[in-house]
């Protein structure tokens, strides 16, 4: 186990290191000049000269690599152009809702997505699998920023506008009476359109706004892992020592609790570990429809506005972040497939 | 039946305890308004982001003089002037009692540091051509500065209420950036980056203190995000809302108040006067008979929008209606192009930036184009590609974008800018336009100016923007057109 470790922390470096080159050459090529951005049209040719000695960007090209991957290794991310603040400072502020969201939504996906699996794998062919992988189907298929206007507009905008549906009567009025109820809870509740307060507004209004997001994440997410666990519980369930198992008697739901579901975990595993890549990186459209400020937005709103050092230093991040999560990855296979230690 | 009864009054009881708990209260004295893009920073000194001034504009920093809604130059920081018979120098005296929102009195020490270090051979000041010919800044005494220029600038006090040319503390003016420290009715309270910017009330102003006693302004890019947030009354206002897909849906809910007003964004179809075949004035004439304003304006923008002919606000009283020079006529315009040596047409490019303006209105307009011949590849560009390939490198045919700045016609008269149009009898106008002081006669040499970029076809004129300004129907006091870029939030109140 040392030894595979070992070997995978080299490869681990050796990947920071090719990707930390890729990131500081792509922001090179990338066209644009960050100080004119700042200053516009009407600026002139001096002014734009001294912001570019301002922000250092008149250094030669090897000096300000050494200077950005020596700061980046001992902590130190650099000062973001635009906003003029430390960009750790920024990243903390972002991950502050980037993760609690990424982590609420991957919780989601999974209590969905698992009994989700479950259940249609032990009705296989049966009605609730049908019924039950069409759905996955669909949620597949509909892009999350989708569901996430459905859910604004369900459960913010929808309560408000039901006593007006109410007056008019016909089958909408009818419709809205009966679910009067529904609509008075949500009412009250008030989930805000978007927007975060902050966590210093208190973790239950921080939670208001963070919930239709991460449903709406983890809603695709969701769909796409229940199907993965009920492929996965499937093939298992045709292998030869699960018709040994129930040949000895034991009962159905017994075997698939204990000899099955261990082994369908690889692939569930795999795909869990890309989600949470996706997750953290990934969120830039969910974060623009409910207007959070994430670390998605900070990535994009640094790419339009230039804003290099941040792109620089958040993608170096996020790099790492995955390469963290791969190797976790790898272990969790480890400790769920002894075979694969022993392979290493 | 009767079950769904009692359930509806429950929830009618519900509601109508929720409805009274606020109906009763007193007028509420804070607002939240909303904005598409964030600004990069708070020092309008150091930065072109519209965004900026937005913010901090009247309610943050204040100038010498300030822009009004209707655009007129009025009374700022300095409470009066004198201008010497020669028009070269300006003598400002100051207003006593003001204060910075660190305590620091307001002088004519002041004046001169904030003046300077725009002008300084290190500034950063995105704007700093607003002080071309400007020699000294001097303090007679605290109370009194006066400026010494070296050609007279007739438009020099209105330069001065630009947000570029606001007053700093020499102490705060490196960390206005974060932490904006100016003289204006709010304080910077706090900024939650990605998110919100708050003000509060400052209770120490020397003029008529806002209605307000917290502001805060929210970013929201997304336009569906913005159109759900004004319906959940998260957000109260927008200056300039981003969807006008969803106006009608506003403009019938009589909750919201939509007020559509001008600002001084001429829209054109920037044209490159130095690139074959567009050097040839038959072939930008054959392209101004082709244009379809008010087409641009439906498709593209939901209708909102002033068609123009010339590069001026058609509000502005020296505007002239130049409308009948090239009417849209597509013989007559075959027939220039044919003139021109191009009889079947030819291909050429035309780059848009990201705005919906130049995007939807791009292709519209090549569609137009297309119809006497001109075949042209769409280009999308971001802006910072934009800035570098068109405005900065000139590596372009055509382009669409909105000048967003006040009085700006002056820059058809810059030889490096980035139409290279360059006009003698233009020049002549402009130089004389600088040493008028006389209203009627400077309108006189500015319509001579239009219509000489007009007549040269410089550019494709082709609509002001509009700008859609939504609120809760209990807000007022907001602007409805935008002379300048700005929030002003210093009268905005509720009504209930």
């Amino acid at each position: 186990m040392a030894v595979w470790l070992a070997s995978r922390l080299a490869m681990t470096a050796a990947t920071v290191l090719v990707a930390s080159l890729v990131v500081f050459g792509v922001m090179e090529v990338l066209p644009g000049d960050p100080a004119r951005l700042m200053l516009g049209m009407n600026a002139t040719q001096d002014a734009v000269a001294a912001l570019r000695t301002q922000m250092g960007l008149d250094l030669p090209l090897p000096v300000r690599y050494w200077t950005w991957i020596t700061g980046f290794l001992t902590g130190d991310l650099g000062r973001s152009y635009t906003y003029g603040v430390p960009v750790a400072e920024l990243v903390a502020e972002r991950l502050a809702v980037s993760l609690p969201l990424a982590l609420m939504a991957l919780a989601l996906s999974t209590l969905i997505a698992l009994p989700v699996g479950l259940f249609a794998a032990s009705r296989h062919g049966k009605t609730g699998d049908v019924a039950m992988m069409g759905l996955a189907q669909i949620g597949v298929a509909v892009p999350n920023f989708w569901f996430a206007i459905i859910l604004v507009w369900l459960l913010v905008l929808l309560p408000f506008q039901a006593q007006a549906w109410v007056a008019q009567g016909g089958l909408w009025g009818a419709l809205a009476t009966v679910l009067s109820p529904v609509f008075a809870f949500f009412q009250w509740l008030k989930l805000p359109a978007g927007g975060f307060p902050g966590w210093e507004a208190g973790s239950v209004a921080a939670l208001k706004a963070l919930i239709l997001p991460a449903i709406a994440l983890a809603l695709p997410q969701a769909a796409i892992l229940s199907r993965v666990t009920r492929s996965a519980l499937l093939e298992v369930l045709g292998e030869d020592y699960i018709r040994t198992a129930r040949a000895k008697g034991l009962p159905r739901n017994l075997v698939i609790r204990r000899h099955a579901l261990r082994n369908a975990l690889i692939p569930v595993i795999t795909i869990l570990g890309l989600q949470f890549s996706f997750l953290i990186a990934g969120t830039i459209i969910i974060e623009n429809v409910f207007y959070l400020p994430g670390l998605g937005r900070l990535v994009f709103q640094a790419i339009t506005q230039r804003d290099l050092i941040v792109v620089q230093s958040v993608t170096m991040l996020l790099v790492m972040g995955v390469i963290v999560v791969n190797l976790l990855t790898d272990v969790l296979y480890a400790i769920a497939d002894p075979r694969l230690r022993r392979a290493a | 039946m009767r079950h769904s009864m009692s359930r509806l009054s429950i929830s009618a009881l519900f509601l109508s305890a929720l409805l009274s708990g606020s109906a009763l209260a007193a007028p509420r004295t804070d607002i939240i308004v909303g904005m598409a893009l964030e600004p990069p920073h708070l020092d309008p000194t150091a930065g072109a982001a519209a965004a900026i001034d937005e913010v901090t504009y009247a309610n943050l920093f204040e100038g010498l003089t300030r822009i009004n809604a209707k655009g007129e130059v009025v009374p700022g920081l300095a409470e009066s002037w004198e201008i010497s018979p020669d028009g070269l120098t300006y003598t400002f005296k100051l207003r006593a009692g003001v204060k910075f929102h660190d305590g620091a009195d307001f002088t004519a020490d002041d004046v001169k540091f904030s003046i300077e270090r725009a002008m300084a051979a290190d500034s950063t000041n995105a704007q700093k051509a607003l002080f071309d010919g400007i020699t000294s800044v001097e303090v007679v005494d605290a109370a009194t500065a006066k400026i010494t220029l070296s050609r007279p600038i007739g438009l020099l006090l209105y330069n001065l209420g630009w947000g570029d040319a606001v007053m700093v503390d020499p102490a705060s003016a490196a960390t206005n950036k974060e932490k904006p420290v100016g003289t204006g009715p709010f304080k910077f309270a706090g900024w939650a980056k990605g998110s919100a910017i708050t003000l509060d009330k400052n209770p120490a102003y020397w003029g008529t203190p806002a209605a307000l006693d917290k502001a805060e302004f929210r970013i929201i890019a997304d336009p569906a995000a913005a159109t759900a947030a004004m319906l959940s009354g998260d957000v109260h206002a927008f200056a300039n809302f981003p969807a006008p897909e969803a106006v009608p849906q506003f403009q019938a809910d009589p909750r919201f108040a939509v007020v559509i007003g001008q600002t001084e964004g001429e829209t054109i179809l920037s044209t490159n006067n130095k690139k074959p075949p567009f050097d040839n004035i038959k072939v930008r004439q054959a392209i101004a008979h082709t244009l379809d304003r008010q087409a641009v304006i439906d498709g593209a923008m939901f209708g909102q929008g002033t068609p123009i002919f010339t590069h001026f606000p058609p509000f502005n009283p020296a505007y002239v209606d130049l409308s009948g020079v090239y009417p849209r006529d597509l013989d007559k315009a075959k027939a220039l192009l044919a003139e021109a040596g191009f009889p079947d047409g030819f291909k050429a490019t035309i780059k848009l930036p990201p705005p919906t303006y130049a995007r939807r209105g791009g292709e519209i307009i090549a569609a137009q184009l297309r119809e006497i011949g001109i075949d042209l590849e769409i280009i999308p560009v971001e802006w910072a590609q934009w800035l570098e390939q068109v405005f900065t490198n000139k590596d372009y045919d055509l382009t669409i974008v909105s000048h967003t700045e006040p009085n700006d016609i002056g820059i058809y008269g810059r030889k490096d800018y980035y139409f290279q149009y360059a006009s003698e009898a233009f020049d002549a106008v402009m130089a004389k336009l600088d040493v008028t002081a006389d209203p009627a006669a400077r309108a006189t040499l500015l319509g001579e100016a239009q219509t000489i970029i007009t007549n040269d076809a410089v550019n494709g004129f082709i609509f002001q923007l509009a700008q859609t300004g939504i609120r809760d129907a209990k807000i007022e006091g907001m602007w409805a057109d935008a002379p300048i870029q700005a929030i002003d939030l210093t009268a905005v109140r509720w009504t209930e």
